[in-house]
């Protein structure tokens, strides 16, 4: 997680936070377990950057589960296995198609760069199209039914899903283990270590792309929900759907192609996720995805996708920070950043415990 | 032919019956009006009618078509709008969205927005405002706008004056009075003065059923043959 600066900064912030970091003379901090604290601008920097690309993988995993419940008031358990079938469908297609332009990975070719973005473009598409298939063959059957079932039935969705990629991923690789040959067959930029200079500051590629593509979902996700009729109308039937029917809107059909969207960007970031160290390509890596992005959109408050937004950054730094102290401060437990993002949690629990900009009430079908 | 002929309805909540065989018509040029008490089932003849409660037995046709069986948004796009009780506007869209919302795809937005606007010229001052932020009366003109401009042939209108100060009473009951030289409308009214000043026709609905019926001039809101049901 680390983010070499071009340059030494000349200024030193210091702040006393138990006496957990110290400044070292590279201008980044540096771990020791006796002297007070002292953050310089470059290790704010660097927890700031790294915290913004991990918002980006957040708000593309949480944003599809906001905008779900939001309007349709269903908590999708199977997201997090939906994300993971994104993962492999994206490594797939980079394993299978990128064979004869893999040589050039390691060169930055830009073959290998244009076949991962339409691996992660073709990812979601496909997603979406599953994603409106078991919307419409399954969730659709319970939205007269209490709120249990829908939670129970998305649970076995993903016992299901998960059950399928073991069987599925088992004929070719091991199940439990990272997909090593995925990740090799990304291009230069999103592979570990790379770093790209920006404004004298080398950030790693799978950072940049992160906080690229996480910018892409938000402004897109927002265009699509505040310049369009159709996004009016997801608004409409998040505030009060039997209303928005009765106006004569196809309120089912909405429920559909929000399903839809919401996998499809699940399963983008389930792409990303081969490349992100803290993530392994396993059938498990839905379970490990699911916790943040549900501690986010709880924290920016169910069916906000402001809200979402939001809390994607402050997770996401909470996080990082979380990663930046525990390893630079060795007494500290490496479960530090899950640590942080929980006390994020519940510390908005306890004091709006709506959200930061959540509603009295949302979705309804 | 009527434009809207309920037919022996019966609505259930769950196990509790609530319509009991209703029964009532309403024409391509009349205001008719529902009268009761509360809880008699008069909002739920017009969540029967829209299919948000769908009737277990009996038949609803609109324009010679059965609506029983259809989707809401079907009954909807075939031309009953409907402005609920209490309002129901989007209160986080603005007040130009909430009308966006209720205008057809393959209307003129433009002239469905200067309709609204013509009638209700308040709402155009607070065009970009969120409408939960309007007042009641205004709240109140937005959902009769939003019934306005979905190219609608009936409206259902329940409950326009609830919660209403006697100025914006006056005004939403003009304001009705003009629509209703366009559109027919089915209105349910608690206020019998308003609903018979308004109304050709009256339904008198007790327990789920028609108890009385008649021509709005045949009867004064403080008649026996009204108040006897009103206020049992």
């Amino acid at each position: 997680m680390s983010v070499a600066l071009g340059a030494t900064p000349t200024g030193v912030v210091e702040a006393s936070l138990s006496g957990l970091v110290q400044a070292s003379s590279s201008g980044l901090v540096q771990a020791t377990s006796t002297g007070p604290l002292q953050i310089t601008p470059a290790a704010l920097l660097e927890v700031l950057i790294e915290g913004l690309g991990t918002a980006g993988v957040y708000v593309m995993i949480a944003s599809g589960l906001s905008l779900i419940f939001g309007l349709m008031g269903v908590l999708n358990f199977a997201h997090g296995a939906l994300t993971t079938v994104g993962g492999y469908v994206g490594g797939a297609v980079l394993v299978l198609v990128g064979g004869a332009v893999i040589a050039d990975a390691a060169t930055g070719s830009i073959g290998v760069l244009a076949l991962w973005i339409v691996a992660i473009v073709a990812t979601g598409l496909l997603l979406a199209l599953l994603g409106a298939i078991i919307e419409v063959g399954l969730v659709r059957q319970l939205y007269d039914r209490p709120p249990i079932d829908q939670i129970l039935l998305t649970f076995g969705v993903a016992l299901v899903i998960q059950q399928l990629l073991r069987i599925v991923v088992g004929l070719y690789e091991d199940p439990d283990r990272h997909w090593t040959a995925a990740e090799a067959a990304g291009p230069w930029i999103v592979q570990q270590g790379n770093e790209i200079e920006v404004l004298g500051l080398a950030i790693q590629g799978i950072r940049l792309m992160e906080m690229a593509l996480g910018a892409l979902v938000v402004v897109g996700v927002w265009a699509f929900l505040t310049r369009t009729r159709y996004g009016l109308y997801i608004r409409a039937g998040s505030e009060d759907a039997e209303m928005a029917q009765a106006l004569g809107i196809d309120v089912r059909q909405v429920f559909t192609v929000v399903f839809g969207i919401g996998i499809g960007l699940a399963g983008m970031a389930g792409t990303f996720l081969i490349w992100e160290k803290t993530y392994d390509l396993t059938v498990l890596m839905g379970a490990q995805a699911l916790l943040p992005a549900f501690i986010v959109v709880v924290v920016g408050g169910l069916g906000t996708f402001k809200g979402t937004v939001v809390a994607s950054v402050v997770a996401g730094i909470f996080t990082e920070a979380g990663v930046f102290l525990s390893t630079n401060y060795e007494s500290l437990p490496t479960q530090l950043p899950s640590m942080l993002i929980f006390l994020l949690l519940v510390a908005v629990l306890i004091v709006k415990p709506q959200g930061l900009f959540g509603q009295a009430e949302v979705g309804g079908h | 032919m009527s434009l809207l002929d309920v037919e022996e309805i019966h609505t259930y909540y769950g196990q509790s019956h609530i319509l009991e065989g209703l029964s009532l018509e309403v024409g391509a040029d009349e205001v008719v009006a529902l009268l009761g008490r509360n809880g008699v089932g008069k909002t739920t003849t017009m969540r029967s009618i829209l299919q948000l409660t769908p009737p277990r037995e009996g038949s609803i046709r609109y324009d010679g078509e059965e609506l029983v069986g259809k989707q809401t948004y079907e009954v909807a796009t075939m031309g009953l709008g409907w402005i609920p009780e209490s309002r129901r506007i989007f209160s986080h869209l603005t007040v130009e969205e909430n009308l966006r919302a209720a205008i057809p795809p393959k209307s003129d937005l433009a002239a469905g927005l200067e309709t609204a606007f013509e009638t209700f010229p308040i709402l155009e001052e607070r065009r970009d405002q969120e409408a939960g932020t309007l007042s009641g009366g205004q709240q109140q003109m937005l959902a009769i706008a939003r019934g306005l401009v979905g190219d609608n042939e009936l409206l259902l209108v329940d409950e326009p004056s609830e919660g209403l100060a006697p100025q914006i009473v006056a005004d939403v009951a003009d304001a009705l009075e003009g629509i209703s030289e366009e559109v027919p409308l089915l209105l349910v009214e608690q206020n019998v003065h308003l609903a018979l000043d308004l109304a050709d026709r009256f339904y008198l609905v007790d327990h789920g059923q028609v108890v009385d019926e008649g021509a709005a001039s045949d009867v004064s809101p403080d008649s026996d043959r009204l108040t006897e049901v009103l206020s049992a």
